[in-house]
């Protein structure tokens, strides 16, 4: 009999998500935060998030991409458990979304790309997190998904559970609005002149 | 071979980043970049975006009481 038909004790299982599985915890709490934007809803959303994960873990495929199951596990139970709950517009306006927003105002603004790299790079956390957190849901889980995660559209598709064309257009409006959300950021903190 | 002009890089830029491009394509995105000093400044301030959202967004440090939580409840189970 080949080792891998072998089915793992209960032992090994708890053994390899110890070792496999929590560690990732870190990123799923940022991610968690990202969506729920409050600590509580956070903690109690990673808490579901390994549960679910441990009582699935023997269907999980070793040698798979652990990550991204979990990651999967969290956005379903995310859209499933806390979308109800918030009720947020899940539009970007079109005047939100034009193409190169930001990139004119700072080239404007710097005399060259490290000086506009620079401005970008003095954001404190807390802005860049809040410009994330202030898109509507459904952008901000793509981007998110995608631009922190590195998530190919195919498995955010898979995730969140609608077609690849979606998750395009979700991404190309919520990083525009994105980049919009981080110009008034820059400006507010006066990190450019007037 | 046809030529990618600016216009058609910057409507694949995205693609382009997001690896999400065929061979034939990036092929083409490339050859142009190399000698656009404009398309390459767009495509560096893009990745910088980026860049910056994965690097201030990511990980956060969980709570040690909340780890001890999710342990007692994984072990409950």
């Amino acid at each position: 009999m080949a080792e891998a038909d072998i089915e793992r004790s209960d032992g090994d299982l708890r053994r390899a998500f110890d070792e496999e599985a929590l560690p990732l915890m870190p990123s799923l709490y940022g991610a968690a935060l990202r969506l729920t934007r409050n600590p509580a809803d956070a903690e109690d959303l990673l808490q579901e998030t390994f549960l679910r994960a441990f009582r699935g873990f023997r269907g999980f495929a070793p040698g798979t991409n652990l990550k991204a199951w979990l990651y999967r596990i969290l956005t379903n139970t995310f859209i499933n458990s806390y979308r109800k709950k918030q009720r947020e517009p899940q539009t970007i306006p079109d005047e939100d979304v034009e193409e190169w927003y930001l990139y004119n105002r700072l080239a404007r603004e710097a005399p060259d790309s490290s000086a506009e790299a620079a401005v970008l790079e003095s954001m404190p956390d807390e802005d860049v997190k809040a410009a994330l957190e202030a898109l509507p849901e459904v952008f901000r889980t793509a981007v998110l998904l995608a631009d922190v995660e590195g998530f190919s559209y195919k498995e955010i598709a898979e995730m969140t559970g609608v077609p690849i064309g979606t998750v395009m257009s979700r991404l190309h409006r919520g990083r525009r609005a994105l980049e919009k959300a981080l110009w008034k950021k820059v400006r507010e903190r006066g990190l450019v002149r007037d | 071979m046809f030529e990618t002009d600016c216009q058609e890089v910057l409507q694949r830029i995205e693609l382009y980043l997001d690896g999400e491009l065929g061979d034939e394509h990036c092929m083409g995105i490339e050859i142009h970049l190399s000698g656009c000093g404009s398309c390459m400044h767009r495509l560096e301030f893009r990745r910088e975006v980026r860049s910056l959202i994965r690097r201030k967004c990511g990980q956060e440090a969980v709570p040690p009481e909340v780890v001890e939580r999710i342990r007692r409840a994984i072990g409950s189970v």
